[in-house]
């Protein structure tokens, strides 16, 4: 496996006619993806679009591997996602992916650092590791001055913020971003896309799923979904 | 490492919601402190009856010499024992050997009865003395604390010889020191005879403790040999004599030794036989329903403990729905089923062990205020302490265990979009 990654290094993500169905009781069976055809390279910028119910969400959930394929190969830095249980894809999730979500998803009750700190605490880094990375990230997102302050004591732009210094904390193959400035006023919302250009620049590689045209824009390439296929 | 953290975690959120935390811990708070309670009341009861066994002698095994009920008929004469079917000291000293490992006293004693006791050179002329024969193990049995001199000897009672041991309130009353007490003669004058004994030993009268007959004695008691009396009554034996074991737990064992001992030497005896009683038997009796009733209402508590355990699963089902959202994104940013599960069941067992401290604390202060009020001793039980705090802890984990494991099984998509 790790001559496997080290040889498809290029790829961070290969995916080749991924179908996913839903059974909606039996015997109905309803496919969301008629075949996805996928290939993200190290350091690319991507987006994902499609208007509600192109299956977008789906997409995500399976590239972030939360979800599995019915069908179809998925491989993520080499690694095939489908043969892995529940608590490996958790590990997967842990390494790999970083997700920043519309909604933020902070964990409530526990300040900005705690929260950049918990990847690395499923990780199993040590105290002193984890709060020192976690300070340097949030110094990196410009959040230095919030670090001992709560998810609801922080405005939407300052918690979107955290929540990309979180995706970050354990050095992923991809940052996972689903809508994350669509909770924002368009300034703000602009100031995390910038956010989002620098990190990339620096070498990350980022999937941005989204409905917006304009956004959609910014990125590398352009993935349009339609009815659960690429178009 | 986790652990800490989970710890924290916990802890902050019991925090930001007491009130429900507290009423959670109510119900395990109850459970564990009446359990303590009944426990601790309990042991304090037990423990005040077994001192009071101890102090009243009711370990001792009675031996006498009864008619046989044969049941035959009415028209045997009642005849009163023959020297034959009683006891005597040698037939008791037989036995003393026999058992001689499990024995640590023999007592038996002749009353001869009120006579007034005369000194030659007394301060008072005379003073009423009750006068006892008693052996030996008369002293040992009775706690009879010897103030000057000797108690009454084995050789003494084998050779009926005319010694006493003199209460200190006789000795008071009779001379004007006790100094030189030893060695001289008491006179005791009967309705119908004067005998005189030469004083060998003084004991203390002044406290009445210890007498297994316990009430009052009207009279001082003067000790002389058990055969001595006998001689002076002249009576033919020993009808009654009492064993003291040589530990509470032997009592038994020796009880129904003693019994098949004599029953095998009164086999022979068509008039009598031998009854053997020991208070032991009777104890027993009431500390099993001692224990019957304490287990009775422990299961109560008990339950009241189930309860409140029912209450923490219900509070962590509760809570695991609250934050379905939470647990999703633990799981989106790669917390496996262990850490979800560790974390909630952490919180049950903070509820569970932070109420368990509160109920034992509770608990024994309760059941100390109870045993004070009923002048019983306090009887706080360490393992019953560390049981109980086991217990909450393992209550946290039995009814966290399946909130905890419903959040660990979520599924981290569907958990996601929970509003």
């Amino acid at each position: 496996m790790e001559n496997a990654a080290k040889t498809q290094a290029a790829h961070i993500i290969e995916m080749s006619n991924i179908h996913k169905s839903f059974y909606i009781g039996t015997p109905q069976e309803l496919e969301i993806l008629h075949g996805i055809d996928l290939t993200v390279d190290e350091g690319e910028f991507i987006s994902i679009v499609g208007a509600s119910g192109s299956g977008k969400s789906t997409l995500m959930n399976i590239i972030g591997a939360l979800d599995k394929q019915t069908e179809g190969e998925y491989l993520l830095r080499g690694i095939d996602v489908k043969s892995a249980d529940d608590d490996h894809l958790a590990e997967m999730r842990n390494k790999e992916i970083g997700f920043v979500f519309q909604n933020f998803n902070l964990i409530p009750r526990i300040n900005a650092l705690k929260n950049v700190e918990l990847p690395m605490l499923y990780a199993g880094d040590s105290t002193a590791e984890r709060t020192e990375k976690a300070r340097a990230l949030l110094e990196m997102v410009e959040m230095s001055d919030w670090v001992t302050h709560q998810p609801n004591e922080l405005s939407g732009g300052q918690k979107q913020r955290v929540a990309i210094a979180r995706a970050l904390a354990n050095d992923p193959a991809i940052i996972l971003a689903d809508e994350p400035t669509g909770a924002l006023d368009s300034r703000t919302g602009h100031l995390v896309m910038d956010l989002f250009h620098r990190i990339n620049r620096d070498g990350k590689t980022i999937v941005l799923i989204t409905h917006s045209e304009e956004l959609a824009a910014e990125t590398d390439r352009q993935i349009t979904l339609k009815d659960g296929k690429i178009c | 490492m986790l652990i800490v953290e989970n710890f924290l975690l916990a802890l902050t959120s019991l925090k930001s919601n007491k009130m429900r935390a507290l009423l959670t811990m109510l119900g395990i708070i109850i459970g564990i402190s009446s359990v303590i309670t009944i426990v601790s009341i309990g042991n304090s009861v037990s423990k005040n009856i077994e001192n009071e066994i101890k102090q009243s002698g009711m370990n001792n095994i009675s031996v006498s010499v009864t008619a046989r009920d044969s049941g035959d008929n009415e028209s045997s004469t009642y005849e009163g024992p023959t020297a034959d079917d009683m006891f005597s000291s040698s037939s008791i000293g037989d036995y003393e050997r026999e058992y001689s490992s499990d024995i640590k006293a023999i007592s038996y004693e002749e009353n001869i009865g009120d006579g007034e006791a005369r000194m030659d050179a007394g301060k008072e002329t005379q003073k009423t003395v009750t006068v006892d024969g008693v052996n030996n193990g008369y002293f040992t049995m009775n706690n009879v604390k010897l103030l000057k001199g000797r108690s009454i000897n084995k050789n003494d009672d084998e050779h009926s010889s005319d010694v006493a041991v003199i209460p200190s309130s006789v000795a008071d009353a009779l001379a004007s020191s006790n100094d030189n007490l030893i060695g001289q003669e008491i006179r005791v004058v009967f309705d119908d005879k004067i005998l005189t004994y030469t004083i060998v030993g003084i004991y203390d009268d002044s406290t009445k403790s210890g007498s297994m007959f316990g009430g009052y004695q009207s009279n001082p008691t003067m000790y002389i040999p058990a055969t001595a009396a006998m001689d002076a009554n002249s009576s033919s034996g020993i009808q009654f004599f009492s064993v003291m074991p040589s530990s509470a737990n032997s009592a038994s064992k020796l009880s129904s030794e003693t019994e098949s001992y004599f029953k095998k030497l009164y086999k022979s005896n068509k008039d009598f036989t031998v009854d053997v009683y020991n208070a032991q038997k009777d104890v027993n009796d009431v500390m099993s329903s001692i224990n019957k009733i304490k287990a009775a209402i422990a299961v109560i508590a008990g339950i009241a403990l189930l309860v409140g355990g029912i209450g923490v699963m219900n509070i962590m089902l509760v809570s695991v729905t609250e934050r379905t959202r939470e647990i999703g994104v633990r799981k989106a940013i790669g917390a496996k089923r262990s850490h979800i599960k560790t974390q909630f069941i952490i919180e049950a067992m903070i509820i569970c062990g932070i109420g368990g401290i509160i109920g034992i604390i509770l608990g024994l202060t309760v059941a100390t205020i109870v045993a004070l009020k009923m002048s019983l001793p306090v009887a706080i039980s360490i393992p019953v302490i560390i049981i109980s705090v086991m217990f909450s802890m393992g209550i946290g984990i039995f009814f966290g265990f399946y909130p905890a494991n419903k959040a660990a099984k979520l599924d981290p998509i569907e958990a996601l979009r929970y509003e």
